[in-house]
């Protein structure tokens, strides 16, 4: 799409010839900006995966070589990386939609004591550095004999998902209109049956948004996961934090395009239900 | 166009039903019957508790005391997804994710019919409604008459022994509204079932009604026929809700009312003549304005034209009064015109209508208002029960 049909689309009012103008520079301002500041940065590790002779100053890479491809590849353990990791993630999130969905519902719908504490906390799971967090799991993590086990880095992992899978579809669940509820009540459905076929369906665009953020969080996971799975469970993000300290930053461009690979592929895979849903949760409206 | 099959009609009976919310009682010891198919009203402004009383039957909410019997059984514990009533709601309702056909077929489904059966009672449905060939739309692709008319076939679908409309007209424009509602009423004689209308539009309740029930802060101000509260309004409140009126303050005369300030105004049809000086109400279809070569004792003050006819407001000393002249206005404003009235209704000061009919006339100009207009209102349950 051209910048010129994106911004005359995205003015809603019609605005007089000079502030159309101004308008349309701000915006290409802006457009330029992201392509600077999220395309170039991307292009740029791609490029460096790729590269040979990539250093200060000089502006593109002398030669182009395979051998950075060719290292990472059959770096003993990569497999293994790979296979912990596109493992463990769903699990994390399949875990997270079990146990975060049914509290998204009730604070979504339902009035309860002590609900602003419930949210507060789990807001705060976020507001203070992660590693303090794990730090003071430890303990525990040590006391239940989860350290160094899988099960231990799908805890850690999980907890890094409870913000999103909480709070983004339990406003989705508040937004769903109370006469669609008593509509399918009076149509004879129980309350599981309202969950089940009015509730979960409109709310999927929001559930759908929060398993991705979940996804991408706990795929990219690693403080915890080194801290609790190491030695014996390091997936691929942690392989890459050893990596970009003891080889050349080429190896962790490497990495980073390999770790990219199942986000993007999620990204495309549910774009679908990601825009639909959208669509139909703004009919609600 | 298919028909839909006929539905039994339930009797609904109402015992000194109550809800409180806070400290205040919503609906306040209501007690009616409505006989099986028959369409009845719940007549109120905002905050009368109308909507209180038809969720309560619906079952989204429960009463802090009373019963509520559903062909005798007492349905109070009976959950919404069990009652034998249907709701057709005032916003728009429909569950956006799924088509028109699923939106019908919701109940249906729910209820384990078997497919052809489902299939066969859409397609009626929605050829009843006037929706056939919809079926695969989603709700978002109709306009809102539309979308109502498939919340109308919806509620049909699940065959209700009482059809609940709450305000379902109100978010439609005028022709719409109209149109739809004259489509519900005869729809709803089709098929028998009861049903219950919550509405604030005078209009709508006088056409569609068999009875209506004039509520006011959760009591019942008034129960009876449409023409028979038109014409016999129990308090000077239904009278202004259901029509409009024109209050005046003065005596009654041989021939009709003497103003406070002297000016006698004729009386057409024989009054009760009660002693004091009773709230005289008139409606403005009762006053008769002819002009009177620019002498007469009433001002025109102002006029609204309403196509039509004209509403014209007169005023003489401190008295107001509206009428409702044809295209020719007899004057223009500050013409002096003659008024006559056609027929006048009594009240007292408190507002309860003076019929001596009933005997009540004595106590009602001599009582204390506030325990007066109790009586009165205990009075109309026990007579309508």
């Amino acid at each position: 799409m051209s910048i010129t049909s994106w911004t005359s689309r995205s003015v809603a009012r019609p605005a007089s010839g000079v502030t159309k103008v101004a308008v349309r520079v701000l915006e290409a301002i802006l457009f330029l900006a992201a392509v600077f500041f999220i395309v170039v940065p991307l292009a740029w590790l791609v490029l460096l995966a790729f590269a040979k002779g990539f250093t200060f100053p000089s502006l593109k890479p002398t030669s182009f070589t395979l051998q950075w491809w060719h290292t990472v590849l059959n770096s003993p353990g990569l497999l293994h990386s790979v296979f912990l990791s596109v493992t463990i993630t769903p699990v994390v999130v399949a875990l997270s939609c079990l146990v975060c969905l049914p509290a998204a519902y009730a604070i979504g719908r339902f009035e309860f004591p002590g609900k602003r504490l419930v949210l507060l906390s789990i807001f705060s799971i976020n507001a203070f550095p992660r590693i303090s967090l794990y730090i003071a799991m430890i303990p525990m993590l040590f006391a239940l004999n989860l350290m160094g086990t899988v099960i231990g880095v799908v805890v850690v992992q999980f907890i890094g998902t409870i913000l999103f899978m909480t709070w983004i579809p339990a406003t989705g669940f508040a937004s769903v209109p109370e006469s669609l509820v008593d509509a399918a009540r009076d149509a004879g459905a129980n309350k599981f049956q309202v969950f089940w076929r009015v509730l979960l369906p409109l709310t999927r665009p929001s559930i759908a948004v929060a398993a991705v953020l979940s996804f991408l969080a706990a795929f990219d996971e690693a403080q915890g996961t080194f801290l609790v799975g190491a030695p014996n469970y390091l997936t691929m993000p942690v392989r890459m934090y050893s990596l970009v300290l003891d080889y050349p930053v080429q190896f962790a461009a490497v990495f980073a395009v390999v770790l990219s690979i199942p986000s993007v592929t999620l990204l495309i895979l549910i774009r679908k239900h990601l825009f639909a849903g959208t669509n139909a949760a703004m009919h609600l409206r | 166009m298919s028909t839909v099959n006929e539905i039994r009609g339930s009797e609904l009976v109402l015992e000194e039903v109550t809800k409180i919310f806070g400290t205040v009682a919503a609906v306040d010891q209501v007690s009616l019957r409505v006989a099986p198919s028959e369409f009845l009203t719940l007549l109120g402004p905002s905050g009368s508790g109308k909507t209180t009383l038809l969720r309560m039957i619906g079952g989204f909410l429960s009463p802090n005391s009373g019963r509520i019997l559903i062909d005798g059984d007492d349905v109070v514990d009976m959950p919404v997804e069990r009652r034998p009533t249907a709701m057709l709601f005032q916003q728009l309702s429909l569950w956006p994710h799924l088509t028109v056909a699923r939106n019908v077929s919701f109940g249906l489904e729910l209820r384990r019919r078997p497919k052809e059966e489902i299939a066969q009672k859409v397609r009626d449905l929605l050829g009843v409604v006037g929706l056939s060939g919809f079926e695969d739309r989603l709700p978002s692709q109709l306009s809102g008459g539309q979308q109502q008319r498939v919340a109308l076939a919806r509620a049909l679908a699940l065959e209700p022994r009482i059809l609940l409309l709450d305000e379902p007209f109100s978010a439609l424009d005028t022709k719409l509204r109209i149109e739809l509602r004259t489509f519900v009423r005869k729809l709803q004689r089709e098929v028998g079932t009861t049903t219950i209308l919550v509405t604030h539009d005078q209009e709508e309740a006088l056409e569609l009604s068999d009875r209506i029930v004039v509520l006011r802060d959760g009591r019942v101000e008034q129960i009876g026929e449409p023409t028979e509260i038109y014409d016999l309004p129990k308090t000077g409140f239904v009278a202004e809700f259901l029509g409009s009126m024109s209050f005046l303050t003065g005596s009654l005369t041989a021939r009709g009312v003497r103003l406070e300030n002297g000016v006698e105004v004729e009386v057409q049809e024989p009054f009760d003549h009660v002693a004091g000086t009773p709230q005289i109400g008139v409606r403005p279809e009762d006053v008769l304005v002819s002009a009177n070569e620019g002498s007469g004792a009433f001002v025109i003050d102002r006029i609204t034209r309403k196509g039509y006819f004209n509403e014209i407001w007169l005023s003489c000393g401190g008295a107001t009064v509206g009428a409702y002249v044809g295209r020719e206005v007899p004057g223009s404003i500050h013409s002096r015109v003659d008024v006559r009235m056609r027929k006048i209704h009594l009240f007292t000061e408190s507002g309860d209508a003076i019929d001596l009919d009933n005997g009540n006339a004595s106590v009602a100009v001599g009582g204390g208002p506030g325990e007066q207009s109790e009586s009165e209102r205990a009075e109309v349950q026990e007579t309508r029960r």
